[in-house]
């Protein structure tokens, strides 16, 4: 879910949280004990913004902290928390 | 050789056959309550015939697949059937465990079995819990939604690539050589509210409207 700031010009910042499910075969490797199943969730905050680069399109710059961590389905399940930048496009089908 | 015994409660049928005036060996049918257990052999498949004439046989069930036990499954299927006797349904099915072994509670763990497949971790309660956390956190994604009142909507679609790093000062959960790459692609739908005056437009028009009229809420839903 993400709100969007009143934009500054052509830059419209955000704020967005989320969470889903992953799928993932780290669970495989038994020297780690952050990951202990195939499938995990995966809560997310990011802030960001885009900068328009014509009416439809937009480049955008994201900067996440996500974690992932099974809910207790395995006994493998210290967790990941990692924090990262992201940058993509978007398009606007109206 | 077929001999019936009739005792309290059920019929016992004995069906073998004669060699040099002895039967060296009978199997053992059972007529209960309308129910056939075994259809005896091959070779004693028309005296088995002649033993249904007229009795109440609404079901034969075989207790395995040995040929002595199943001999006038056919026979008894079509001749009944033809005959027009009625009642008869005679049936071949799995042999079914006599023991009722309590299953797993699955319909505890439907909640989250939608998109999971976890038969190992398919306690009740824990599934249970999961379940309720699952519903919790959809409800408060999607009950601003409901709540918003939007007027006005985009729907785009964003591709976004980058490096996440998972450093130690996030606690013990994490590794410094944990590092990867992440790739998203996201349908996004925005709402905009009290933007039904301006019009629609696409999102920066709709931006600059909102900037134009007062301060607006904005929000956008992704998956």
């Amino acid at each position: 879910m993400r709100y969007d700031f009143e934009p500054i010009g052509k830059l419209i910042p955000y704020a967005q949280v989320g969470a889903g499910i992953l799928y993932t075969d780290l669970y495989k490797d038994y020297s780690q004990d952050l990951v202990g199943n195939e499938i995990e969730f995966n809560p997310q905050a990011s802030l960001g913004f885009r900068y328009a680069i014509h009416t439809k399109l937009s480049l955008d710059v994201e900067g996440i902290f996500h974690h992932v961590s099974n809910a207790g389905l395995e006994d493998r399940n210290t967790g990941v928390n990692g924090v990262g930048c992201l940058l993509g496009v978007t398009y606007y089908w109206e | 050789m077929f001999k019936v015994k009739k005792y309290d409660g059920f019929t016992l049928i004995m069906m073998g056959s004669s060699i040099e005036g002895r039967v060296p060996y009978h199997v053992a049918l059972y007529h209960v309550d309308g129910v056939l257990i075994d259809t005896g052999s091959y070779l004693g498949r028309w005296d088995l015939l002649d033993y249904a004439a007229g009795r109440d046989i609404l079901m034969a069930v075989n207790t395995h697949h040995h040929l002595d036990h199943i001999g006038a499954n056919k026979l008894l299927l079509d001749r009944l059937d033809r005959v027009g006797w009625g009642r008869t349904n005679l049936t071949w099915s799995d042999p079914q465990p006599i023991v009722d072994i309590p299953s797993k509670p699955l319909r505890e763990c439907a909640g989250i079995s939608l998109f999971l497949e976890l038969p190992k971790a398919c306690e009740a309660d824990k599934m249970k819990r999961i379940s309720v956390k699952l519903i919790a956190v959809l409800a408060i994604l999607f009950l601003p939604s409901l709540c918003f009142g939007a007027d006005v909507g985009v729907t785009s679609t964003q591709v976004m690539a980058g490096y996440v790093i998972s450093p130690v000062v996030f606690g013990t959960s994490s590794r410094p050589d944990l590092n990867y790459v992440m790739t998203n692609v996201r349908v996004e739908w925005m709402r905009y509210q009290e933007l039904s005056d301006a019009g629609r437009g696409n999102l920066f028009q709709n931006h600059h409207r909102t900037q134009r009229l007062s301060r607006r809420r904005h929000l956008a839903f992704a998956l």
